[in-house]
């Protein structure tokens, strides 16, 4: 019987196209075995796993946001990670990481509970940090808010709220502002149910870097690796 | 807790066969074999269903025609006798149409989120073949014969949890049958026991028409499902240390409940006495040919002789906390096997005490996932002090400490165990090297010099944010954690295996090598026809 969580989501067949069916389960797999192949480390990976599939269950673009940023900066991810060092939080290549840059929000929630601000550069594909806050909105019983011209996400405990999900799910960012807040936009996104639809095309983006996580059969792994041990009939 | 006790578990009554069938009795489910269009060669499809108050599932069963020479227990092979898949609720004739394309296909096919397991079986050919024989000639088969493997039929996988597009966890964690861990997957397989009797019985009554005879109940409730299990299952203990916490820690706690018992009764008597007898009879038919279990079967006849002479006269019941004495007792007289199966005694006999503790054994994960950043570093590197004592302490450049590493092979995506040094690949390491990695997130903190805050310190060293993670968790939840360095030489992986398989409910633990184990589930259990209603 083997594990049934999954440790390894199988991608596409070669000649699948259009839509494919995947769980919130192998979305949350694939998408940390993709960012571990696109150079995170294991437990960066592990939360860009949990926000592609946060995403997913509210019926946002997880999986779609994930693959793109695992494109964009491809194994140079430590040039994306922020500096946290000034009013506003800027990196080597520019452009930040939404993994990196939510997983620093989440570690630093709690000052910004408390009233603490923290400014943001532009940011590839930020609705990834929008589970980070929620998150930690959950966890400390407290909203925050991620803003900038017409991008604006709280942050609840209930899910995340927006007036234009649209101006949300952008490519890229302006200049953002995290804080804590007291507003009320609308009320929360619900998630849905978890079976997703996803283009085929995206599903491959990310089994692509996952399939840099897998070990080459070598002939003596075939024969140890898993144990054969004694003979398997009876 | 540490992995040789862990890998000397056994079944108790809060293992998850035990608590699903307690609950679809209790709660009246009844079953109906809602169709059996199976031909005479054996292929075909059959659909078994539970119904409860509420909801009902179905085991949809699909029978194959498998040349000898394509039966493999291996993840690696591609058909079997059998593949199943639980479906939520009673299947229409689309559904059943949709699944006859992918199930038995499995992990080269696809499922959708309205199935909530994906599974195979093999044949016991030699069983198997006998049975069927005996029957179409109007006997029954031998007991000692049907004993000496256990099953008609072994799963060689059971997929549940989302996996090839199956119904995600969230889907069914708030539904009260359901919350409790693997209880999809475990009726799942309690359906496949009564498909692989029914198959049985209709290829004798194919072949021997009018002569032909059914199983007699008695020897019937011998068979049970075989299983194979691999490394695939290992890191699962490992990958959910929350789950790990709770299934340890309900374990744990019914055992203190009894042990403070004051004093006892003639009916808890019988029944510990009952469970004595019936552990006894199990482990005389309990066989493996690996040599260290053989050693510890060995040390568990002898156990059993020293516990049944212990418990013969009544005085033992007689003094204050009895069930502790007896404890405290087999702490010193028993081995670690003896031990723990003293553990699955002392609670059968106590469900009105114990049974509720199988609904703490779920694990809301997502709760602990978020690490508390403003933690200060030093609180971390007093917390690794605090639990990881066992791990900080050893020479990680020795080469018998840090022999194999845990990889995914691309060929199968399956976990294997490569030797670091014979071996390529360790680039590859999946994370599940606790011990070295918190002795290296400790050696760097002790040398820490920036900002006091954790989120300061992981912003710089993110590397260590996966281990980071593990010890908060670690800090809250005592049995998170396995106390063992699980890259050593002397890892035994079945260890693993058997602790999640003693969780599960299966017994006759047979090990076949280092890395992989036949089991026997629901051997001696009810069938749903005993126990459930006939649905109308």
């Amino acid at each position: 019987m083997s594990d049934p969580t999954i440790q390894s989501p199988t991608g596409p067949r070669v000649d699948a196209t259009g839509d494919w069916w995947v769980s919130l389960a192998e979305i949350d797999a694939m998408g940390r075995k993709a960012a571990r192949g696109a150079g995170f480390t294991w437990g960066m990976a592990e939360e860009a796993g949990r926000a592609a599939r946060w995403l997913a269950a509210y019926r946002l673009p997880g999986p779609d946001a994930l693959a793109a940023v695992l494109t964009e900066i491809d194994a140079s991810v430590s040039k994306h990670v922020p500096r946290v060092d000034g009013s506003i939080w800027l990196c080597d290549a520019g452009v930040l990481c939404p993994i990196a840059t939510g997983a620093a929000l989440s570690d630093r929630a709690e000052e910004i509970a408390g009233g603490a601000r923290f400014g943001l550069g532009p940011v590839h594909w930020p609705i990834l940090i929008v589970p980070f806050l929620c998150r930690a909105a959950r966890d400390l019983e407290c909203q925050f808010l991620l803003a900038g011209d017409d991008f604006q996400v709280v942050a609840t405990t209930e899910g995340p709220a927006a007036m234009d999900w649209e101006a949300v799910k952008v490519p890229l960012s302006g200049e953002l502002l995290v804080t804590r807040s007291t507003e009320f936009l609308c009320e929360a996104r619900r998630p849905g149910s978890d079976a997703q639809v996803l283009p085929v095309e995206t599903w491959r983006v990310l089994d692509g870097f996952a399939q840099r996580t897998y070990a080459p059969a070598t002939e003596a792994s075939r024969r140890a690796g898993a144990g054969a041990g004694l003979h398997d009939q009876d | 807790m540490r992995l040789a006790r862990m890998g000397s578990f056994h079944p108790t009554r809060l293992s998850f066969m035990q608590s699903l069938l307690r609950r679809l009795k209790r709660e009246t489910w009844r079953f109906e074999r809602r169709c059996w269009e199976v031909n005479a060669d054996g292929v075909g499809h059959a659909v078994y269903s539970v119904e409860g108050g509420e909801r009902s599932y179905s085991l949809v069963c699909f029978a194959h025609d498998l040349p000898d020479e394509m039966r493999s227990d291996r993840v690696i092979a591609t058909a079997w006798d059998a593949t199943f898949a639980l479906f939520d609720g009673i299947p229409t004739e689309e559904d059943i149409q949709r699944l006859a394309r992918n199930v038995p296909k499995q992990e080269a096919g696809r499922v959708s989120d309205k199935e909530l397991s994906l599974s195979r079986a093999n044949r016991s050919v030699r069983l198997f073949e006998y049975v069927v024989e005996c029957l179409t000639e109007g006997r029954q088969p031998d007991a000692a014969q049907i004993d000496a493997v256990g099953y008609l039929m072994r799963t060689t996988a059971v997929y549940g949890s989302g996996k090839f597009g199956a119904a995600d966890r969230v889907r069914i964690a708030s539904r009260p049958e359901l919350k409790g861990p693997f209880q999809a997957e475990m009726l799942s397989v309690w359906l496949t026991r009564s498909f692989t009797l029914d198959l049985v019985e209709h290829m004798a009554r194919v072949r021997g028409g009018a002569r032909a005879v059914v199983l007699e109940p008695d020897l019937r409730r011998r068979f049970g499902v075989g299983n194979s299990t691999g490394l695939g299952m290992a890191p699962f203990l490992i990958n959910h240390p929350v789950l790990l916490n709770n299934w340890i820690l309900a374990r744990e706690k019914a055992l203190a409940r009894v042990r403070a018992l004051n004093g006892t009764d003639a009916v808890s008597i019988e029944g510990f006495r009952g469970a004595l007898t019936r552990a006894s009879d199990n482990v005389e038919v309990w066989h493996s040919e690996h040599p260290v279990q053989k050693e510890k079967l060995a040390a568990l006849r002898d156990d059993l002789d020293a516990l049944i002479a212990r418990c013969s006269g009544d005085d033992v019941f007689t003094r204050q906390q009895p069930w502790n004495a007896i404890w405290l007792w087999g702490e010193k007289a028993l081995s670690l096997e003896g031990q723990e199966l003293l553990v699955s005694l002392l609670l059968e006999p106590h469900g009105d005490l114990v049974d509720e503790l199988a609904d703490l054994m779920d694990a809301d994960e997502d709760a602990a996932f978020r690490i508390d950043g403003s933690m200060t570093a030093a609180a971390l590197r007093d917390i690794l002090a605090e639990n990881y004592g066992w791990a900080l302490s050893v020479d990680y450049d020795a080469p018998s400490n840090q022999a194999r590493f845990w990889y995914v092979s691309e060929e199968k995506l399956e976990p294997r165990l490569g030797e670091r040094d014979a071996e390529e690949g360790s680039e590859y390491e999946q994370p599940l090297s606790t011990g070295r990695d918190a002795a290296r997130l400790a050696a760097d903190l002790d040398v820490w010099q920036g900002e006091p805050s954790l989120a300061a310190f992981l912003l710089s060293h993110s590397e260590h944010r996966h281990i980071a993670r593990r010890a908060q968790i670690a800090a809250r939840f005592p049995y998170a954690e396995i106390r063992d360095n699980l890259i050593s030489a002397d890892l035994m992986p079945i260890d693993l295996l058997r602790c999640k398989l003693s969780f599960f409910g299966a017994d006759r633990f047979d090990p076949r090598s280092d890395r992989w184990v036949r089991i026997c589930m629901y051997r001696d259990a009810p069938f749903p026809h005993e126990i459930l209603q006939a649905s109308e």
